[in-house]
């Protein structure tokens, strides 16, 4: 039994998903997978992308959820929930999913910032910083000035001292 | 069935609620003054410089300056954000906006307990400093300039515990190198 990449491939997919296979079939993929990179490495790739999602954490769906979701779908050939309310629960469900991936810190990943991307923002930051360090200078100055000026009072000058 | 339909608009409620709290600035503070505002009103044609930087990179940023710049790291390491908004508005139509909205955010800033620390008000134009904290520190800080001659607008938050006279310092020794870049 001779097998191309398609058919190939195909099997190497039912196989990583754990589907009873055929002997004869199992055994002319393992054929193909010796004449032939690109299937090995599409196997190799299935591999990993298979245990990178099993090792994804489960997120568990409230109670609720799931009736909802139950409702919209098993129950919903029986008319007994009226439309407006069927859209309201599937809005729910897909919140609470929202809901529960933001709860599993999904949604706040912590991005991942280049060298130049740091450099840059610093730049930023410095000279954001430095804008409202300035702007707090010459505001001080500025009333430095006038009282010098005699343009305002110091608060001080007007409390009375009893001096002798 | 009446109590499943509570049931489900509670749900939808709290739903609501918890993933517009997830959609909020995550390390927003008390100092915290949005920037939006200005960003809007520049738009595409009149915005000059918009600096935007929370989170994650301000850490990196205080851990990349620790041994260059230890003052500048010691300053940033505090902060929840900082934001920076330059407008350049060359009519008058667009600078009178400017100066309303620079007036609707003073009141926003006095009603948010906000006080007013200094203000300057010359020919070049209006300064003035808001600072947001108690007596023992100072959580945040907003300025917001406007320049007469050039129609330029400035907003500047800092959100996060700040030393006033760190900051004095770091204006004194402004030597904005890569500033320009900024602009492009």
């Amino acid at each position: 039994m001779n097998m191309n990449c398609e058919k190939a491939q195909a099997t190497i997919q039912e196989r990583i998903d754990g589907h009873l296979m055929d002997g004869r079939e199992l055994a002319a993929m393992e054929r193909h997978l010796e004449s032939c990179a690109a299937c090995r490495r599409f196997q190799v790739d299935m591999v990993e992308l298979h245990d990178g999602l099993a090792a994804l954490p489960e997120l568990e769906l409230p109670d609720e959820a799931l009736e909802e979701v139950w409702d919209r779908t098993v129950r919903r050939s029986s008319g007994t929930v009226p439309g407006r309310w069927r859209w309201m629960a599937a809005a729910a469900a897909v919140l609470t999913v929202a809901m529960a991936g933001s709860w599993f810190g999904l949604l706040d990943r912590e991005p991942e910032y280049s060298p130049d991307e740091i450099a840059r923002a610093t730049v930023e930051a410095r000279a954001a910083l430095g804008m409202a360090g300035q702007a707090l200078q010459r505001s001080q100055t500025v009333a430095m000035e006038e009282v010098l000026g005699g343009q305002v009072t110091p608060a001080l000058e007007k409390i009375t001292i009893g001096l002798p | 069935m009446k109590i499943k339909k509570f049931t489900i608009a509670i749900g939808m409620v709290v739903c609501l609620l918890a993933v517009a709290g997830g959609l909020s600035p995550v390390n927003a503070g008390n100092g915290f003054v949005d920037p939006e505002p200005f960003i809007d009103l520049g738009g595409e044609d009149d915005l000059t410089l918009e600096i935007s930087i929370s989170g994650a990179l301000l850490k990196m940023i205080s851990a990349g300056l620790a041994g260059a710049d230890k003052d500048l790291a010691d300053t940033v390491a505090g902060l929840h954000s900082i934001h920076a908004v330059i407008l350049t508005m060359d009519t008058e139509a667009k600078q009178l906006r400017g100066q309303e909205l620079l007036r609707a955010t003073e009141k926003r800033l006095r009603r948010g307990a906000w006080d007013r620390i200094a203000r300057v008000n010359d020919d070049e134009g209006n300064l003035s400093v808001w600072i947001f904290g108690t007596e023992e520190t100072v959580d945040g800080v907003t300025v917001l300039i406007r320049g007469k001659q050039d129609g330029e607008l400035v907003f500047v938050n800092i959100d996060g515990i700040i030393d006033l006279s760190k900051l004095e310092e770091l204006g004194e020794s402004l030597n904005l190198p890569g500033l320009d870049n900024l602009k492009d």
